[in-house]
């Protein structure tokens, strides 16, 4: 109700369209997931008569998602965390100085964004190998960063600028070094972009296929997208496995953001409305 | 200056936290495994790096009972799906960090790795003599063997047996009786045949199924003239073989809407019954008959001849795989090869993957529905067309197939890959 | 000076990372551009600009430039649209405003592998939901081969990019709503101000950020989508839906052309160069102004 007397019918009507648009496809996965191999010949709309659960613990134990689960997490947080620490640092003086260095630099970060990955995969796996991170996480940690970077930056950057320049100048003055006015007064401002940066790196790690692909080989160390994968085969596709697969895979990153969600709006509520 | 210090107390800390990524979160494999209890300290890793073929469905138990033979070796076994193999095999090796073994494909896909020195050459290994003819050529550049065939490949048709006896249809044995088969199917109001061009590897199969016996039966030399530039694609029986595929379309042989459906809803529909026919891999009858167990199929050569006129089979040996020329363990990895083709070993995987030996001394039981094919591969049989050709044709082929389904004119398509052809053969 | 030193210690370890991880194997992979490498053998043969001459005589090319840009420009347009759209209808604390957002979110949740096999269901032309589903509406003449159709695929595919990702667009204009004080609003609407000029004259203005950010995103995301048409379509039918990213993939692992790839890879950095410039600096100077 509330939301229909501010928005007006038109705006409601795409809200409502775009939640079902939403919807569909997920029912659909989530309806194979729940099917046996026989049932999925009756067609994807076709509802699951008997709910085989056991798709979800079996998905578990042969994709080895325990451990998937595990080794994607330790990746993805690492570099995220990485990520924000780098780029919100980096992003600062960027955003401050008019010098020339300042706009180049800006510029040389942006420039990561424009590239095409497939152009640096072998140059890439050369330089990790060399430096014996074959096989270990800091590899694609160290790549997740390099390839988050450019586009936090960016974030940050516009966000600076949105940041009175006040602020800084009066904890200065009171005092503050630029790393204490950096820590304990900016970053917190920061919050709202944190925390979308915080979900969108996370998101594109956590989904990644190929850097794990490359650069993780054993069954020891592969993340969820190479779980899920490892129920297609030459001939057979196991599709109910493969979608109970993506439901386990996508089912932390809801909780990551069910939680952040909060975060975001507190953000807003401490930071962004007094700037 | 106090910030300064500041900064390097900083400083030092996001290091130490890099370094820590680095060197302890994430230990490697391999010191894991060299802490567990009971193993022996010189043990030798051999690392496998697989295609995830229907091969590796078996190998983990191949694989163990291997180990159980030889204690002083542990296999490391790596697959990849069929998608993205060559494209990390290709990365690991032009980086020099290459497994022992690995997935390679016959004929003149192989040939670059050849070329560029990866492959050791296996020629003096005592099974080469037992390799059937076609195995040991499809494994062969100039004359030296640099992988492991293992099994026999067959393109056909696949058909429900229930709906051809219902209609009381014989298997067909020429392309007239084919079409006309095909027309009592769909008067019946099945569809005759389903196909999944969605997925641009099965664009080929009829072409493929269909070359053996209208080229190469009574021109065994038309890929050597192809390379001598004598031939082309344009102006050959291509033509007319391109207009039959299509013919069957237009006759509504095949499922509605072909190019939107991919290869699983095409297998989909044949296992529900919704299809009497497809044309594809025999490897695909174990999937179809997992998938609906209560099925009865069979097996036929596409009969693309005229009545009277003998009826050649497109069949190609597959390879395990080669080993990798720098390899640091040699002599392993030979004796993995090895153990493959002892006649028990490879009866039980090709058994398990129901499929022709590559070897003139081993026998296996297959599966009923293959019983016609083995029949069919005695009158003569040619290999799947891209193993003879460079390795640029396939894909430019399988992308004009899909034009031409969605009108593009036969010729053009013709002149692509005449084009595709010339371009990859100076390549080589 | 003793500014410009603090300043590199907050600036020098992103760029470390950035440099050696990222913009090194880059700039070799760009020197390949001008060998005839075939991604494999050790030896390369260098061949000047043989590669960037061949780039205008290939017929691929054009049309996967041509499908490129065609992607990009939607991508961006219906993105940006439907983002706005969604995110200003999501303003608030409220709870079904939060609600909502998490909904919209979930498809950036999913892999591309997962999208690609969720929407081989929806998409497929015999049993797929979306036919089925315009059949039991009585709409059976709008039922199509969706991917098969080379005509309409390519469509197909931006629409499913969108479904995935038009959540980011979303969440990235809602960041820059919220940081739009309630007061203003609150003195707009008393000073009588109707919906439309409140928007183009108080919102927009104070969203500028936002809408850079995500015109610019959108527009490279767009010219280098890879994923999506990779597990859709790759590229087919036909080379309907081949853009330069899946163009580059096919010749480098496929055709063992790694100096031609290099010089695709080339290309399509110099288009979104360019675009990039240009959107910057158009939407920097409408900042400015307002």
């Amino acid at each position: 109700m509330a939301l229909r007397e501010r928005n007006g019918w038109l705006l409601s009507l795409i809200l409502a369209l775009w939640a079902v648009i939403v919807l569909v496809p997920i029912l659909i996965a989530l309806f194979v997931a729940l099917k046996t191999p026989e049932q999925l010949l009756g067609g994807p709309l076709s509802l699951p008569t008997a709910f085989e659960w056991s798709n979800f613990s079996e998905a578990w134990k042969k994709g080895m998602m325990g451990t998937s689960l595990v080794n994607s997490v330790v990746i993805s947080v690492s570099a995220v965390i990485l990520i924000i620490l780098l780029s919100s640092a980096a992003a600062y003086p960027l955003s401050r100085r008019k010098k020339k260095w300042a706009t180049a630099t800006y510029l040389y970060f942006l420039s990561g964004m424009m590239i095409p990955f497939q152009m640096a995969m072998i140059p890439l796996y050369k330089l990790l190998s060399q430096l014996n991170l074959i096989g270990k996480f800091a590899g694609p940690v160290l790549i997740y960063i390099a390839l988050g970077l450019p586009f936090s930056v960016f974030l940050y950057t516009a966000f600076y600028k949105s940041i009175p320049q006040e602020i800084e100048e009066s904890a200065l003055i009171d005092g503050c070094g630029p790393y204490r006015t950096f820590g304990s007064i900016l970053f917190p401002l920061l919050k709202p972009v944190t925390s979308t940066l915080l979900i969108m790196n996370t998101l594109t790690i956590w989904n990644d296929f190929f850097v794990p692909l490359l650069f993780l080989q054993s069954k020891s160390s592969r993340t969820i997208p190479l779980s899920i994968y490892s129920f297609t085969g030459e001939f057979v596709n196991q599709w109910n496995l493969i979608f109970a697969a993506v439901i386990i895979g996508s089912l932390p990153l809801v909780l990551l953001f069910l939680v952040l969600q909060r975060q975001f709006v507190q953000g807003i509520a401490s930071g962004a409305v007094k700037g | 200056m106090r910030q300064h210090r500041r900064f390097t107390g900083k400083a030092a800390l996001l290091l130490v936290a890099l370094l820590a990524l680095t060197a302890t979160a994430c230990g490697s494999t391999e010191e894991k495994r060299a802490a567990a209890p009971g193993e022996q300290k010189e043990q030798v890793v051999l690392n496998m790096y697989m295609a995830n073929t229907s091969d590796t469905t078996y190998m983990p138990e191949v694989n163990r009972r291997f180990e159980e033979e030889n204690p002083g070796i542990r296999i490391e076994l790596q697959t990849a799906p069929v998608d993205q193999f060559e494209t990390v095999i290709k990365t690991k090796l032009a980086s020099g960090d290459a497994p022992d073994i690995f997935t390679i494909f016959a004929g003149t896909k192989k040939d670059s790795l050849v070329k560029a020195g990866y492959l050791m050459d296996l020629s003096d290994q005592p099974w080469v003599a037992r390799l059937t003819d076609t195995a040991r050529e499809t494994a062969s550049k100039d004359g030296k063997v640099y992988g492991l065939p293992n099994r026999q490949n067959l393109i056909g048709v696949i058909y429900n047996k229930k709906i051809f006896n219902d209609l009381g249809i014989a298997v067909p044995t020429n392309w007239d009786e084919f079409l006309e088969a095909s027309r009592k199917i769909k008067d019946s109001g099945v569809v005759p045949l389903g196909l999944g061009l969605k997925d641009q590897f099965v664009t080929q199969m009829i072409p493929y199924a269909m070359a053996p016996s209208a080229i190469y039966r009574d021109n065994p030399d038309f890929d050597k003239n192809m390379y001598a530039g004598t031939q082309q694609f344009t102006g050959s029986v291509w033509e007319q073989m391109m207009q039959d595929y299509m013919a069957l379309n237009e006759k509504g042989f095949f499922n509605s809407d072909v190019l939107g459906t991919s290869n699983d809803q095409a297998m989909q529909m044949f296992a529900s019954e919704k299809v009497a026919m497809t044309v594809t891999l025999h490897g695909r009858i174990a999937a179809i008959k997992e998938a609906n167990p209560n099925l009865e199929l069979g097996m036929f050569p596409l009969p693309y001849a005229k009545a009277g006129e003998s009826v050649w089979v497109s069949s190609m040996p597959s390879l395990f795989g080669g080993v990798y020329a720098k390899t640091k363990h040699p002599e392993e990895a030979k004796k993995y090869m090895e153990f493959l083709t002892r006649p028990e070993i490879a009866q039980f995987y090709l058994s398990s993957v129901n499929s022709f030996p590559a070897f003139t001394d081993v026998t296996v039981d297959l599966d009923p529905a293959l019983k016609e094919m083995e029949e069919a591969l005695k009158v003569g049989s040619y290999y799947f067309l891209d193993a003879v050709w460079p390795n640029t044709v396939q894909l430019v082929m399988q992308q004009q197939i899909q034009s031409v389904f969605a009108g593009r004119p036969i010729p053009d398509m013709l002149k692509a890959m005449d084009k595709a052809f010339q371009d990859g053969a100076s390549m080589q | 000076m003793k500014r410009f030193g603090t300043d590199i210690t907050f600036i020098l370890p992103a760029f470390a990372v950035f440099t050696l991880f990222l913009v090194v194997p880059v700039l070799s992979g760009f020197y390949y551009s001008l060998t005839d490498w075939n991604g494999l053998n050790p030896e390369t043969r260098f061949i000047g600009l043989d590669n960037y001459i061949r780039l205008f005589n290939d017929s691929d090319v054009g049309n996967a430039i041509r499908n490129t840009l065609l992607i990009a420009v939607c991508l961006t347009i219906v993105k940006n649209a439907l983002g706005l759209t969604l995110a200003l209808g999501m303003q608030g604390t409220g709870k079904i405003q939060r609600i909502m957002r998490v909904w919209y979110l979930v498809p950036v949740m999913l892999s591309a592998l997962a999208i690609g096999y969720i929407w081989a269901y929806v998409y497929s032309p015999s049993d797929g939901v979306l036919n089925t589903l315009l059949e039991a509406f009585g709409l059976d003449g709008l039922a199509r081969d969706w991917l098969g159709d080379s005509r309409l695929s390519i469509y197909s595919v931006i629409f499913v990019s969108v479904w995935h990702f038009v959540g980011f667009t979303m969440i990235i204009y809602v960041a820059g709503l919220q940081s739009v004080p309630s007061d203003v609003y609150e003195a707009a609407y008393l000073d009588g101000a109707g919906k439309w000029s409140m928007f183009k004259n108080v919102t927009f203005p104070l969203i500028a950020p936002s809408f850079t950010v995500n015109i610019v995103v959108n527009m490279i995301v767009g010219i280098k989508v890879f994923d999506t048409i990779f597990v859709m379509t790759n590229g087919g039918p036909g080379t309907s839906t081949e853009n330069l990213s899946i163009l580059l993939y096919r010749q480098a692992f496929a055709f063992d052309r790694m100096g031609y790839a290099s010089s695709i890879a080339v290309i399509m950095f110099m288009i979104i160069l360019i675009f990039s410039m240009i959107q910057i600096f158009a939407l920097r100077k409408r900042e400015v102004e307002h």
